[in-house]
């Protein structure tokens, strides 16, 4: 645990954001079979974010055209909300309370960012929408919504140009520094999201592949450099179109240390998605200093 | 392509039908070498899917839902929206909306306007039954 007086990223997790999931965990499903191998990978990372208690949780997830539509679509976006409305997607909102946001680091961060030379959209009123409700209902219990506050980053994975795996990577190192800068104590723990393979139109909707899914997992963790200078082009084809998504994950990775400790692992392909879950330590930036030696 | 413009009866412009974009250049996405069976939403296609587009948004007012239960072909018809784009609707043809620019997100909200779910729009995108669909999947009520 964090006793320094400035801000520090503990860990980071991976969590898929498919609506169907925040929907069957919040309609009691969890413990169907068809749900139980994948509500069982969040067991741990409840339990982890209990013993952690985090002040602030930074989730990277796409908007599904709720919070954005194509008249005006940000590259990336970012939230300095109090509080955050729930979305009605087109079928009702979802049964949450609205989230709430950290409005102080909010500005310092988007400061921060603008910066490094990461002009990043600033919202003042940012709906959520299941890219964000799927995790966070799963992280958080119904009885524990919401004791993080929330700051919501964007990324445009859904009208190309998309920015590259590479760019995404680099916004989670400049978000790392940007928190680290932070003269108060604040405890982050950083949130990537998405499915891994999938594809989710045209007549290749449902593709899949298990392998490039668990390959995927393993550079994630030990080599996210490679997945880095991987091309969209490359991404979709080997997981499908919308597995381009991947690249939240790499936001999450660039704010952690270049070496983690993983302290869980899951991943379950049900339906159309490969689902992953994960939990990094951050192992402070005497890795980066080896590194660099 | 004016979003006024109504197409002649008889001859449907090229633009409506058309499924390839001119090749972008991008050293991220391979335009020239496009993914079998994949439509991004981008250049002229994202263009000519905007207005239709912009109609599937209208589904999260739930006023909207309202006027579409009470009289879908008002609702087209106040919207603006071409003979084709009705059609593409009328016929429930999700791959054809694909093929035109909508995101798979755009279509998810008019898609439970008629009270159908993603994989059933999906089995129909693959242009099979959602029966047979469902057969090749690892676990069959996960959704």
């Amino acid at each position: 645990m964090n006793a320094a007086q400035h801000g520090c990223i503990i860990g980071g997790l991976g969590s898929p954001h498919a609506p169907s999931i925040g929907v069957a965990y919040n309609t009691g499903k969890h413990e169907t079979p068809a749900w139980k191998p994948l509500f069982d990978g969040y067991r741990p990372m409840q339990a982890w974010l209990e013993a952690k208690k985090p002040d602030l949780l930074i989730v990277v997830a796409n908007d599904h055209a709720n919070s954005f539509f194509f008249d005006r679509y940000p590259t990336f976006a970012m939230s300095v909300a109090a509080e955050h409305e729930i979305a009605d997607e087109g079928w009702g909102k979802w049964p949450v309370p609205p989230v709430p946001g950290h409005s102080e680091f909010g500005w310092q961060l988007a400061h921060a960012l603008v910066d490094q030379e990461f002009d990043i959209a600033v919202c003042q009123e940012m709906p959520l929408d299941h890219g964000w409700l799927t995790p966070l209902s799963c992280f958080f219990p119904p009885e524990k919504r919401w004791w993080v506050p929330v700051i919501p980053i964007v990324v445009n994975v859904l009208q190309p140009p998309i920015p590259s795996a590479k760019r995404c990577f680099d916004l989670g190192r400049a978000i790392r520094r940007a928190v680290e800068a932070y003269p108060k104590k604040l405890d982050v723990v950083m949130v990537g999201t998405g499915g891994l393979s999938h594809q989710l139109s045209g007549e290749r909707y449902g593709f899949n592949d298990t392998a490039w899914d668990n390959e995927f997992l393993d550079l994630v963790e030990t080599d996210p450099e490679r997945l880095a200078r991987m091309t969209h082009q490359q991404l979709m084809e080997k997981g499908g179109a919308d597995s381009v998504e991947e690249i939240m994950w790499l936001v999450m990775r660039g704010a952690l240390s270049p070496k983690v400790r993983r302290v869980h692992r899951n991943y379950y392909l049900p339906m159309v998605t490969g689902f992953a879950q994960v939990i990094f330590e951050d192992l402070g930036d005497e890795t980066v200093a080896r590194k660099a030696a | 392509m004016s979003m006024g413009t109504k197409p002649q009866a008889g001859a449907r412009p090229r633009w409506e039908t058309e499924v390839e974009i001119l090749p972008i250049q991008s050293r991220l996405i391979d335009f020239e070498h496009p993914i079998a069976g994949t439509y991004l939403v981008t250049g002229a296609r994202a263009q000519r899917g905007y207005r239709l587009s912009k109609f599937c948004m209208s589904f999260m007012k739930p006023e909207v839902r309202a006027k579409w239960k009470a009289d879908s072909e008002g609702y087209m018809r106040e919207f603006g929206l071409s003979d084709y784009e009705q059609s593409l609707i009328r016929e429930q043809n999700w791959i054809g909306m694909i093929r035109y620019g909508i995101s798979p997100f755009m279509i998810f909200k008019l898609s439970a306007a008629f009270g159908v779910g993603q994989n059933r729009t999906g089995a129909a995108m693959r242009g099979e039954s959602y029966e047979d669909f469902m057969k090749t999947r690892n676990v069959k009520d996960a959704s």
